[in-house]
């Protein structure tokens, strides 16, 4: 714990110059961290609007509000927007981008050029794919599937294609980025088992990043070249096999969920431990878990293609196999709980989020195992019980941590506070209302309502209904952060250097810090979470009158 | 770049280091010391290839699998293929491959003529490569063993489908195998540009031994390649 | 400055050896190709392949004088691909015939399933 004086006006990266060339052209990684937060906001509120006119258009059994087509459109166009533009770089390329160095005590990435291409490419990729969606709009799904996407799709499916090639080789660079920092750029004493567990998580989901991305590109190329030249691998007609792609395409996108929520494990072991002022329970299995989840995560992509015409006993392996993946995720589930245990908690907005996180991911993770059964999942695929699930694990793990994240590290990252009692309102809300989007979905999909349909049967009318009026009370929760957080740049209290009271390293830096990171490479003797003993902090808590921090 | 950095840390720009070389000209201003620039430097490359191998990984899944489905028409597809210039081309890259390494030890001890004549030599033999798979291209046009592109596809019979899959996957693979060569031979130019002005101190080597872990890696592709597509079956009696 | 880094490297004299057993197998694999071994020529030439990708890699590529780290992520790429292979393979091995557009797809089904389940 560091002292909460606040700084004097400093020279910080954000006001060492003001010019729009120097953003840029920055190689600074704090500054490409916010340009990735320009851009995956832009990219979810784009997002954002096709669920909602999805959600509208299923308030009414009929069709009555889009055509199919479009409707077609639209879900992929969420989709797309979502995974490959949001929920992959989110954490990584935003919060992993502004921490990375400063947890291992770095002036910057390893490779600060390519840090700054990465967002290049990323744009690059996400304006592609708004070209298309303007254009006339791709209507394959998210997912491309072959031989719709190679030979029978009218639509945009080229365009969108090289949006995400594009977009992959961001996420690549980002992935290197990290894992060759976290290998090369540790300040003297930072050991393995000193770093802060967002490394760890960080640098697992690099590893799929890094592992996974390459074979993505090989299944968009594939596709690529047998609608431009006729290279027909996923075609029957010429001897090639329609279901390799989903081979290809699942040994990313299945590993790519992990890209996704593995990071945000790393925000909750930090956001668990600093509001409980402890260190995080079993800190090693924190670490390791999230390697044991990389590496499963390898091993299971064949639980999407049950259905598809796979061999039953491939089907068998690759259910065993998700079955395992519980345990890791188990682990890390049960640690957050026993660091929470007896602690005593603080309920700032962070906090809210963390603990949401963890309910949500709990409903997740275990309407995955329903999925992961053969039995069952025959009965339930495609339906949407495989939606609830997924937005349980997307939307209510990743974008809550990525909020409570962002909420944690925003003193740090534009010096100035968040408003307290707005923000707890909107977690709040953005809790309720993703619960009552989400939750009629899993009974909707037991019940049978296939997903991608925007026409179906009266009797699952009510459900819709409380999703629709749900994903409203969701939307009101992520406008106002949107609003309240640009409001706190210019008129939000000052935010001293360690407001939580964290012991990790980037708090030992100014807020903002300044652009080379740290006056002088720090030397670390201890590990990132020392915090007090629970006994000495009762009796200073005794003695000491208690203060809000803020 | 110099615009980001306090006073306290030295504001030269990497690139700007010609002319003086003094220690810190050579070290970007977030790196400790050279030792630790080259490290990160090659690590960073290796962990591109590594992505590379996944990438062609996919490809080499697709092969086989297909040839598991499609033994004899793989089997006949291979007798189109050309074994004198197919192996005349192996020697090749693995010859350029030769040049690359002893061209990276010539980087490393500042013998700077040697340097600029190898990393030559590596690029007119990786032109001869290209120049002959050109060739070899072109006889597959000729005999009508193009299966896509509205082109006319000529075998017929019982393997033709097969065989559509063999040439496709021929095609896509040696296809992107050459993408990745024509790359190869833009980094080279720009490092005998580089070397010839006297712009690869030895404290820089670090550029060419990445450009040849990049070059090796493709003659390692190659080396699949060529026994994969040209030595798949036996061939009938004085047809090599 | 040329001190302070350490290169670990392959003698000029190694370099060349390992180019003149690449070139060695080169004509080997071409002449074992000529020789009638069943499915065994697919096994020699594939073995071939990995050798002189395994020279390439330590010597040229230098990772036998690498880090334990450079061992570790030069390892890495091939350890996924066999994941991948792996399985991939474990699918369409045992797919029975379903892939073969000449033959009915129910009836090797069928069999299967009747067998099991007596």
């Amino acid at each position: 714990m560091s002292s909460t004086v606040i700084s004097p006006p400093n020279r910080n990266y954000l006001n060492v110059s003001y010019t729009v060339r120097s953003w840029l052209l920055t190689h600074d990684h704090k500054r490409i961290a916010l340009l990735y937060l320009v851009g995956v906001t832009f990219f979810f509120v784009i997002g954002g609007l096709a669920a909602a006119v999805v959600r509208l258009e299923l308030m009414t059994p009929r069709g009555d509000l889009t055509e199919s087509e479009t409707y077609n459109k639209l879900f992929t166009m969420h989709g797309i927007t979502m995974t490959f533009f949001f929920l992959i770089p989110a954490i990584p390329a935003v919060l992993g981008n502004f921490l990375v160095p400063l947890m291992v005590g770095a002036r910057d990435l390893a490779f600060p050029k390519l840090n700054l291409l990465s967002w290049y490419l990323y744009m690059l990729g996400g304006l592609l794919t708004m070209w298309s969606i303007l254009a006339g709009g791709v209507d394959t799904g998210w997912t491309f599937y072959t031989p719709y996407s190679s030979t029978y799709s009218n639509t945009y499916v080229m365009a969108t294609a090289l949006g995400v090639f594009t977009a992959g080789f961001s996420s690549i660079l980002t992935g290197l980025n990290i894992i060759v920092t976290t290998h090369k750029m540790r300040c003297p004493g930072l050991t393995w088992f000193r770093l802060p567990l967002f490394i760890w998580s960080m640098y697992a989901a690099s590893l799929i990043m890094v592992l996974a991305t390459p074979v993505l590109a090989a299944a968009i190329v594939l596709v690529g070249l047998e609608r431009v030249l006729g290279i027909g691998i996923f075609d029957p007609a010429m001897g090639g096999d329609p279901l390799l792609f989903q081979h290809l395409f699942w040994f990313y996108a299945h590993p790519a969920v992990y890209i996704m929520v593995l990071p945000a494990f790393g925000v909750i072991s930090e956001l668990v431990a600093c509001f409980s002022q402890r260190r995080p329970f079993g800190y090693s299995f924190i670490g390791f878990s999230s390697f044991a989840i990389a590496i499963l995560g390898f091993l299971v992509w064949g639980h999407h293609m049950f259905v598809s015409g796979q061999s039953v006993y491939a089907g068998l392996i690759f259910s065993l196999l998700s079955f395992l993946v519980a345990i890791p995720s188990g682990i890390k589930v049960f640690n957050w709980t026993a660091t929470l245990y007896k602690a005593s908690i603080s309920w700032e907005t962070p906090m809210l989020y963390a603990l949401g996180f963890v309910g949500l991911f709990t409903i997740g993770g275990l309407t995955g195992l329903f999925l992961a059964c053969l039995a069952i999942d025959v009965h339930v695929h495609d339906t949407y019980f495989v939606v609830a699930h997924f937005h349980y694990i997307m939307v209510g793990g990743t974008v809550m941590a990525f909020l409570g994240g962002i909420h944690f590290w925003w003193p740090k990252i534009t010096g100035r506070m968040y408003p307290e009692s707005w923000a707890r309102l909107s977690a709040i809300l953005i809790f309720i209302g993703f619960n009552l989007t989400f939750f009629p979905q899993f009974i909707l999909g037991y019940l049978g309502m296939p997903r991608r349909y925007h026409i179906y049967p009266e009797e699952f009318q009510v459900l819709n209904v409380m999703s629709s009026a749900g994903a409203s009370i969701l939307g009101v929760g992520y406008f106002f952060p949107m609003t309240y957080l640009i409001w706190s740049i210019f008129y939000g209290p000052v935010a001293p250097d360690n407001p939580f009271g964290h012991t990790g390293l980037e708090w030992q830096t100014p807020s903002p810090p300044p652009t080379e990171n740290f006056a002088e490479i720090p030397i670390v003797t201890e590990e990132a979470y020392n915090f007090l003993p629970d006994d000495t902090r009762q009796k200073i808590a005794e003695e000491v009158p208690l203060v809000p921090v803020a | 770049m110099s615009q980001s950095l306090s006073p306290a840390v030295d504001p030269t720009p990497f690139e700007s280091s010609v002319g003086s070389r003094s220690h810190e000209s050579v070290v970007a201003h977030h790196f400790v010391d050279a030792e630790q620039q080259h490290a990160t430097a090659e690590l960073g490359m290796w962990m591109f290839l590594v992505t590379e191998i996944m990438f062609f990984g996919a490809f080499f899944l697709a092969y086989l699998i297909y040839r598991e489905w499609y033994p004899a028409a793989f089997a006949q597809g291979s007798h189109h293929m050309d074994v004198m210039l197919g192996t005349l081309n192996t020697a090749v890259l693995l010859t350029s491959s030769f040049t690359m390494a002893l061209a990276v030890h010539a980087a490393e001890h500042s013998q700077r003529r040697q340097l600029v004549g190898l990393l030559s030599a590596t690029f007119v033999l990786g032109a001869v490569f290209l120049g002959i798979k050109g060739l070899e291209y072109y006889h597959k046009y000729a005999e009508q063993l193009i299966p896509f592109a509205g082109w006319t596809f000529g075998p017929t019979g019982n393997e033709r489908v097969g065989m559509m899959a063999f040439f496709n996957l021929y095609f896509l693979m040696t296809g992107m195998h050459a993408f990745h060569m024509v790359l190869g031979l833009a980094m080279l130019a720009i490092l005998i540009v580089l070397a010839n002005s006297d712009r690869i101190p030895s404290s820089r080597s670090i550029l060419v031994h990445n450009v040849g872990l990049y070059w090796h890696f493709v003659d390692l592709v190659w080396v699949y390649l060529f026994p994969f597509f040209y030595l798949v079956a036996i061939r009938p009696a004085g047809h090599l | 400055m040329d001190a302070k880094i350490k290169h670990s490297e392959p003698s000029l004299g190694l370099t060349s050896a390992v180019f003149a057993a690449l070139l060695v197998l080169l004509v080997v694999t071409v002449l074992v190709a000529q020789v009638e071994l069943g499915s065994w020529n697919f096994v020699v030439a594939a073995g071939v392949a990995t050798l002189k990708a395994v020279l390439i890699l330590l010597v040229f590529m230098r990772v036998y004088y690498g880090t334990p780290l450079i061992w570790l992520v030069s390892g890495a790429g091939f350890v996924w691909l066999a994941i991948l292979f792996n399985f991939v393979f474990c699918d369409y091995m045992t797919r029975g015939d379903a892939h073969s557009p000449t033959r009915d797809l129910g009836v090797s089904y069928e069999v299967r399933s009747r067998s099991t389940s007596d």
